[in-house]
């Protein structure tokens, strides 16, 4: 080999040394980036995208790349015109849903959305034999809704209000609500949710300490304070005390007839 | 006669190649014309929303900032192709590299101009998203720039790459390269959470670490998410992205000095 | 005197892809240009000319053998700080001008503002591009180009200059003022390595000369060697009698009359010599003596055809 070539050899190892080095250090810093609080890659749970096991669908997700948020904002834009169109409209909007929600699993708008349309809407359209299906789906949504986006607040209040209001499943409810207080950023009247909640399962006590709590963090909520007021009139005595425990209960149980829901036994603290 | 020096400076020699190829990618109309349609699409994109003004904002910044990703990383591709290939299709390079300039002075000032164009491009989209944004919702949002600006830095990657790749392919196979790395990079926590979680061999796995490693992350330069779900982003992130870029860049223009020095033109 | 540029065995084999056989550009080319000669380097297309050049110029690489520019190696950039080089159809950068290139060429050679600016102004007018400096070089003619393509391989003032095809596309006058600058840089000491397919202009400008021939060198050497003047001559004479004709043709080979003059053919010297002799003595005149000599082009055609049949 000439002297030239054997320079030029020296070189060309010297630049892939520094190249390999280089790379080393780009991976060091590549992971510091994944470590990051406030790093959010997407798709980050399989569970989430691969619910459905679609694997057709996953590879569209794949080609789309980087505009995975700007395809699933087109397709919300889309969902729009069939909520307009009513009847079959409806029903194209779930599958719509889904990808939207695939697409871009912090679009929590879509999430609470698409859980609402199948748990209220779908479920109200569909034949009384498959109800039930509708409603267990739209919790399936809205937990996935939270598994892809943990420090939402709403999803959580979806998902205790599915159980509250849809479901009137008030003792499931309560610790949904729980979920919601506790993030930091969950408006005030969730707590008169989980208040509410208490009241219906006839624990007036943990009611009452919920409406005090509520005063804690907003001295001037007028409604906490009626609320407040009120059970501290009726536990003085246990008379009005049963017969407000029975209004609350003959209210939900009505409200369960009119809505389908079979009514449940009356407790014993109601003698 | 005048009395003539030897040799200019390594910087002199870089910065005088740059300031040349910035006024090779200004003169071209296909660059005009890219760089037109972002910023048409830029102002047209914030017409298409309508729905309540929190989604509002979200369709607007969505689309903004993919627009100026999108035709960032276009712009990124057709300047690394335009960079070193044409100069030797249509030997300008002869009279070049005949003067004392060295190879990698002629790569490195390249890829400087051609980023500065990058740079200048981007900041254009970027003044006329966020003055579509002020026009519409009446705040000026600091962290839309900082998008921007980590969005530039894969930008860069995707320079580099372009101009490697053109060393030794043609001009269409190099754009067609650039393009699957675009979808490529950007599915690289996809691959990583998605495959490596589910594939059952350990060399599987093995093989997608490696490929997370060399393949460039276009995904770790995307703050779009973190804009719109506004979540505080952590100053040591944008921190380890800047360095991230910086030396797989670094990485990437040293492949192609290589390449280049090895390319008989 | 050192020599300036010395190939030795110089190779080139381009290998074209994978599993294909290589292309011969260039075979164990030996030779060197002198310092202060005019060296022409002439072949037909494909003969490795280009092949030469490009690797005197570091563009491309030989596959074996050495190459040296002032003593140095093709690669060593204090070498090509003394090199001058205008490629063959120069297209530079559509959209520079004229001035604007020859700036950006200078810049290279670390010349500063004002030495740049004096060296541009010079230039253009050797050239003759003085007004038309400040015009994109998309709007320049072939000939232009070739005029600025000169002026930035003279920007370093090179003390070798290496030229391809330097007069093509140039009107008479424009060749002629090339031709004229060559050898101006002769008598300034200057090497010059021409590379031309205008044969008669590498006759007419070079020292020496190098024969390519599908990478094949054919021949090399001084004009004057490879081109020699025959000993045999032609006499034109006139003014003769009738009597003196008759005694002419007698002895020596004679075409003519024709419009009163003769041409008498010599074998050498001293044969001249008694045709002049006798012509002045029979109160003749002479009018010229022409002695043949093989041109450049008719060697060049003899030596390829040669090299083709050898094959």
């Amino acid at each position: 080999m000439t002297g030239e070539g054997f320079g030029r050899r020296r070189a060309r190892w010297a630049l892939i040394a520094v190249a390999v080095v280089c790379l080393a250090m780009s991976s060091l810093e590549r992971r510091a980036i994944e470590k990051s609080p406030s790093y959010k890659p997407y798709l980050s749970d399989v569970t989430v995208v691969t619910g459905v096991g679609d694997a057709g669908t996953l590879a569209i997700l794949a080609v789309l790349g980087g505009f995975r948020a700007a395809a699933a904002n087109m397709l919300w834009l889309k969902s729009d015109y069939y909520w307009h169109l009513g009847g079959a409209g409806w029903w194209k909007m779930r599958p719509m849903f889904d990808v939207i929600t695939r697409l871009d699993p912090q679009f929590v708008m879509a999430w609470r959305t698409f859980g609402w349309h199948v748990a209220w809407n779908l479920h109200a359209d569909a034949a009384p034999e498959d109800k039930p299906r509708y409603l267990k789906e739209g919790e399936e949504i809205f937990r996935r809704g939270i598994h892809a986006n943990p420090n939402s607040w709403e999803l959580r209040m979806e998902l205790a209000w599915l159980f509250h209001d849809r479901i009137r499943d008030s003792e499931k409810a309560i610790p949904l609500w729980w979920d919601v207080v506790r993030k930091p950023r969950a408006p005030i009247y969730n707590w008169h949710m989980l208040a509410h909640a208490y009241a219906r399962t006839l624990n007036w006590k943990k009611s009452a300490e919920t409406w005090g709590r509520v005063l804690k963090i907003d001295p001037t909520d007028m409604v906490a304070r009626r609320h407040l007021a009120r059970w501290r009139r009726v536990m003085k005595d246990p008379a009005l005390l049963r017969q407000e425990l029975r209004r609350v209960w003959t209210t939900e149980q009505a409200i369960r007839r009119s809505r389908g829901i079979p009514t449940l036994p009356e407790p014993e603290i109601l003698h | 006669m005048a009395k003539v020096k030897r040799r200019a400076h390594f910087l002199r020699a870089t910065l005088a190649i740059a300031r040349n190829a910035i006024g090779e990618a200004l003169h071209r109309i296909i660059f005009q014309v890219i760089l037109l349609f972002g910023v048409l699409l830029v102002v047209g994109g914030s017409f298409f929303t309508y729905m309540a003004p929190a989604e509002e904002h979200k369709m607007l910044t969505d689309l903004g900032l993919s627009i100026i990703a999108a035709f960032g990383m276009m712009l990124a591709i057709f300047m690394g192709v335009m960079a070193l290939q044409p100069e030797i299709e249509r030997r300008t390079i002869y009279a070049l590299l005949a003067k004392p300039v060295r190879r990698w002075e002629f790569v490195v000032g390249k890829y400087v101009g051609a980023l500065a164009v990058l740079l200048v491009s981007v900041t254009v989209m970027g003044a006329v998203f966020m003055t579509m944004l002020y026009v519409r919702e009446g705040n000026f949002y600091a962290e839309m720039a900082e998008a921007i600006g980590t969005t530039f830095l894969g930008l860069g990657v995707m320079l580099a790459l372009a101009m490697m790749i053109s060393t030794f392919c043609s001009t269409l196979i190099t754009v067609i390269a650039g393009v699957v790395l675009w979808i490529m990079g950007y599915m690289q926590s996809y691959l990583g959470d998605v495959f490596a979680q589910h594939a059952e061999s350990g060399l599987l796995r093995a093989f997608i670490g490696v490929l997370g490693v060399v393949l460039p992350n276009f995904d770790k330069f995307d703050l779009r998410m973190q804009v719109v779900d506004q979540v505080r982003i952590d100053p040591s992130m944008v921190h380890s992205m800047f360095w991230y870029g910086l030396e797989y860049t670094a990485v990437v223009l040293v492949l192609a000095i290589i390449f280049f020095n090895e390319k008989q033109v | 005197m050192a020599a300036v540029v010395e190939t030795e065995a110089l190779t080139k084999v381009y290998q074209p892809g994978l599993g294909k056989t290589g292309v011969l550009a260039l075979k164990d080319l030996t030779m060197s240009v002198e310092e202060g000669e005019v060296f022409g380097l002439v072949g037909p297309n494909g003969s490795g000319k280009t092949t030469c050049l490009k690797i005197l110029l570091g563009l491309a690489y030989p596959t074996k053998g050495k190459a040296r520019l002032f003593g140095k190696s093709v690669f060593d950039l204090s070498a090509k700080e003394r090199v001058g080089f205008m490629p063959e159809a120069p297209y530079f950068y559509d959209h520079m001008t004229g001035e604007g290139l020859l700036n950006y060429f200078a810049t290279f050679f670390g010349m500063g503002r004002r030495e740049r600016k004096e060296r541009v102004n010079e230039l253009l007018n050797l050239v003759g591009m003085h007004e038309r400096r400040s015009m994109a070089l998309r709007y320049y003619s072939r000939g232009m180009l070739q005029r600025i393509g000169l002026a930035q391989a003279l920007l370093n003032d090179p003390a070798l200059l290496i030229l391809d095809e330097p007069t093509s596309g140039l009107d008479p006058i424009g060749s002629y003022q090339i031709r004229a600058l060559i050898r101006e840089m002769k008598t300034r000491g200057k090497t010059v390595l021409l590379c031309s397919h205008l044969l008669g202009e590498v006759e007419a400008l070079c020292d020496r000369v190098a024969v390519l021939h599908r990478g094949n060198m054919l021949a090399l050497g001084q004009m004057k060697d490879l081109l020699p003047v025959s000993e045999r001559a032609t006499v034109i004479a006139g003014r003769l009698s009738e009597e003196a004709m008759a005694e002419l043709k007698s002895k020596w080979q004679v075409a003519g009359p024709s419009n009163g003059m003769v041409e008498v053919l010599a074998q050498n010297p001293e044969e001249v010599n008694s045709i002049i002799d006798f012509v002045r003595g029979h109160g003749g005149e002479v009018y010229e003596i022409v002695r043949p000599r093989q041109t450049l082009e008719e060697f060049f055609i003899r030596a390829v055809r040669g090299d083709q049949e050898a094959s």
